[in-house]
């Protein structure tokens, strides 16, 4: 015993070079904006699960479940160990979920923050305590607006941050986000497969009407028109009434609720165009759905965790972009449609053939949200 | 929406790195069709539930006793189970090169700070391995010479001062407290000397003594007399020997440093896929990822991810300000063909310890940069000692 021990410390010595990657944690603090200071927080999840013990199934890896079902542990940990005062007394730290990030092969959570101070500050002192009495060693890689190097701050260290006008200026732009909030709004429907899938199968039906029983192609193309308009309309109203209601957090849906039921608005109106049950005004029906679909689409703007008035900003840009995206898959399938209707194999392969695919689809993916599997890849 | 879209307008999109892909929304082989309309989203994703996000977890005995710090428990601990666990912290350290665990061994030990003239002895050498694995040599020795002046037959803190003089070249130092352990340890205190032999020209004497004390211990100590003679057999040039003391190490203790030192020989060698295959299941340290590379390098495998990874460590530890393997970093560099780098950082690794390993990048970084006063300074150095390496002069040759 006495030589072995002799001997551990002794190589230890001899050739402790291989350091790991250090325990190091990078905190971007940015410029103010009115009274609130974002904080952007990225932590090794290997240092997380050694002071939360993440790894559930004790199988020495982590999956991002095991990580998600403690998301609020791990918000608390930030909360806890981040602080940011002015001499008017502490700004609270609000941290959103957070996300996954890898940097150089290691897993990084990502957290966003604001700090809300009482009146727009001109400097705040960040107080750091990630690790306090714990590992002395642990460093957090600080960058600032009023400076261009990081700064090293040790755990129960302190930081000044100074926010000039000039600073506040130089960062805005990053932020502005209306522009890019648009742009998201029109990538998310066309990236989205479930909702322009949604919006296919509304369609199909619509250059068709039911006539005894059967399909038959309407005759102008004004009246297809107007009633994908009404279509269109009805979700969009739905869906910007949610999505607005889930943003300023008045009402939430879980998302593993919600992602099972958009599929299954995918499933009905498939169905529904196979064996029509609901024939006539179909923009109530499209108005229901859409009030699914708009909790989908406020999973963008949670984690962003902005403030009201931005976010009412960032809303109305992410929704004006929806719309557009909309607009695109609406016409462009429109138009495709519009020119099918006249075939008479319209009702059968492509309404029917369409709307099976679709169900299909919509029918795997509840499968897959519901049991959390995969089983359509590329 | 499964694929939570990560948008251009998230505050740090700009600096956002690649993230992990899981399943994803597994409809695009029906959505090809509509693929033109939906080209414009490169989607980043959240991942799913059972994608994996980290594999490179601390132990669980590790865990527990961060987890113990961190409540209030840690107050109640007694000073024993402090010091096994600060052990059982540096073990761990050792076995995956992870320098977290000194800092925890560290807080373990935050009862009894260093300057605590009354601070137990055991407490003051845990302090002392701490500093010298961090490669802070000189406060390493001041708290072991408080130690040996307050107990002179300090087993552990004689042998720990003892090695950190052999790293610094100190060789009359790391000979008189290996001579003062002879009658604590008779074993370690001949491989103790031995390795000063080794390391001042008496190679055959070195390997005698290693080989009599590799045959009577076993364990860890084995191990120890192995790995210094297959030390004493490459400074020889006698590669097959030296490889075969090396798994010998390796097969009576588990050692990285070994490990690391027989992967180094068999790059030497030319013995890739050798290579490969011992460090497959080494973990990620520094170290460990530059002879990955190396050996990816010369099978064509994925070295460029390898060399990315290595680059950001290193500027991390730079922007952290503390090169600890600044010898890492010059063989990193010298085979980048960076050789003005490589010189660099080798000679500033060489003011602070001076293994035949050190003086070897020294040479071949000089060699390199065609630099006849660091060329000069390693034959003076092999002068003065009587280092006995035909490694060294391999690497010399031509120079």
């Amino acid at each position: 015993m006495w030589r072995q021990l002799l001997v551990m410390l002794a190589l230890l010595g001899a050739n402790a070079v291989h350091a790991h990657s250090a325990s190091t944690s990078y905190l971007k603090i940015e410029a103010a904006r009115g009274n609130e200071v974002p904080f952007a927080w990225r932590i090794a999840l290997r240092d997380v699960d050694a002071l939360l013990d993440l790894d559930a199934d004790r199988d020495g890896k982590l999956t991002w479940g095991e990580v998600d079902d403690r998301a609020s542990e791990i918000t608390q940990l930030a909360a806890h160990s981040l602080e940011a005062r002015t001499g008017n007394g502490t700004c609270p730290l609000v941290w959103g979920a957070p996300r996954f990030e890898t940097i150089d092969g290691t897993g990084y959570l990502h957290l966003a923050g604001r700090a809300r101070c009482a009146t727009p500050p001109a400097r705040v002192e960040v107080q750091y305590r990630l690790f306090a009495g714990i590992d002395p060693s642990h460093r957090a890689l600080v960058t600032t607006p009023d400076t261009t190097r990081p700064a090293l701050v040790a755990p129960n260290g302190r930081l000044p941050v100074q926010f000039t006008a000039q600073a506040w200026r130089d960062t805005a732009p990053e932020h502005g986000g209306i522009g890019a909030m648009f742009e998201d709004g029109v990538l998310h429907i066309l990236g989205g497969f479930d909702h322009m899938l949604f919006l296919v199968a509304l369609m199909l039906p619509a250059v068709v009407e039911r006539r005894n029983g059967r399909w038959v192609a309407r005759a102008g193309v004004r009246g297809a028109l107007v009633q994908v308009a009404w279509i269109a309309t009805a979700f969009t109203l739905a869906h910007s009434i949610t999505l607005a209601l889930a943003s300023f957090n008045l009402v939430r849906v879980p998302a593993h609720v919600i992602e099972p039921l958009i599929a299954a608005t995918v499933l009905a109106t498939a169905l529904n165009n196979l064996w029509p049950v609901v024939t006539t005004r179909l923009a109530c029906a499209s108005f229901g759905f859409g009030l699914i679909h708009g909790f989908g689409f406020a999973e963008v703007l949670a984690p962003l965790n902005l403030p009201a008035l931005e976010l009412a900003r960032a809303l109305l840009a992410f929704n004006l972009g929806v719309e557009g995206g909309q607009l695109i898959v609406v016409s462009a399938s429109f138009a495709l449609l519009a020119i099918a209707r006249g075939w008479q194999g319209y009702p059968r392969w492509i309404l029917g053939g369409g709307s099976t695919a679709l169900a299909l689809v919509a029918g795997t993916w509840i499968v897959e949200r519901v049991f959390d599997l995969t089983l359509i890849t590329i | 929406m499964r694929p939570h879209r990560i948008l251009s307008s998230l505050p740090r999109a700009g600096e956002s790195r690649p993230r992990t892909r899981s399943g994803g929304p597994g409809v695009r082989t029906i959505a090809a069709a509509l693929a033109i309309l939906t080209s414009a989203a490169l989607a980043q994703e959240t991942p799913s539930r059972d994608t994996v996000v980290e594999t490179q977890l601390l132990p669980r005995t590790v865990k527990a006793s961060v987890q113990r710090l961190a409540t209030a428990n840690a107050t109640s601990l007694s000073a024993t189970e402090r010091f096994a666990s600060a052990r059982r912290m540096i073990e761990a350290g050792r076995a995956s090169g992870d320098p977290r665990t000194l800092g925890y061994a560290e807080s373990l030990l935050a009862p009894w700070p260093a300057d605590d003239p009354r601070a137990p002895l055991e407490a003051l050498v845990l302090r002392a391995t701490i500093e010298q694995s961090r490669h802070r040599f000189d406060a390493a020795r001041l708290l072991l010479d408080r130690v040996i002046a307050r107990a002179p037959d300090h087993g552990q803190a004689l042998l720990t001062r003892a090695t950190i003089a052999q790293v610094r070249g100190e060789y009359a130092a790391a000979t008189q407290d290996c001579l003062r352990l002879r009658p604590l340890a008779a074993d370690v205190a001949a491989i103790c000397g031995a390795l000063s032999d080794a390391l001042t020209g008496h190679n055959e004497r070195a390997r005698e003594a290693l080989r009599s004390a590799a045959a009577r211990t076993q364990g860890a100590v084995r191990a120890w007399a192995l790995s210094a003679l297959a030390q004493v057999h490459e400074q020889r040039g006698e590669r097959r020997d030296a490889a075969a003391a090396y798994r010998a190490s390796l097969a009576a203790d588990d050692d990285l440093t070994t490990q690391l030192a027989l992967a180094d020989l068999l790059i030497e060698q030319r013995a890739w896929r050798d290579a490969r295959a011992l460090l497959a299941s080494a973990p990620p340290a520094d170290g460990v990822l530059l002879r990955r590379w190396l050996v990816e390098r010369a099978l064509g495998g994925d070295a460029q991810s390898i060399a990315a990874q290595l680059q950001s460590r290193i500027d991390e530890a730079i922007a952290r300000g503390e090169l600890l393997h600044a010898r890492d970093a010059a063989v990193f560099a010298l085979e980048r063909g960076d050789a003005a780098t490589a010189l660099r950082l080798a000679r500033e690794n060489w003011a602070a310890q001076r293994e035949p390993a050190d003086l070897r990048v020294l040479a071949r970084a000089a060699r390199a940069t065609n630099d006849r006063a660091a060329i000069d300074e390693v034959r003076a150095w092999m002068r003065h000692t009587g280092l006995d390496d035909a490694r060294l002069r391999a690497d010399l040759l031509g120079a």
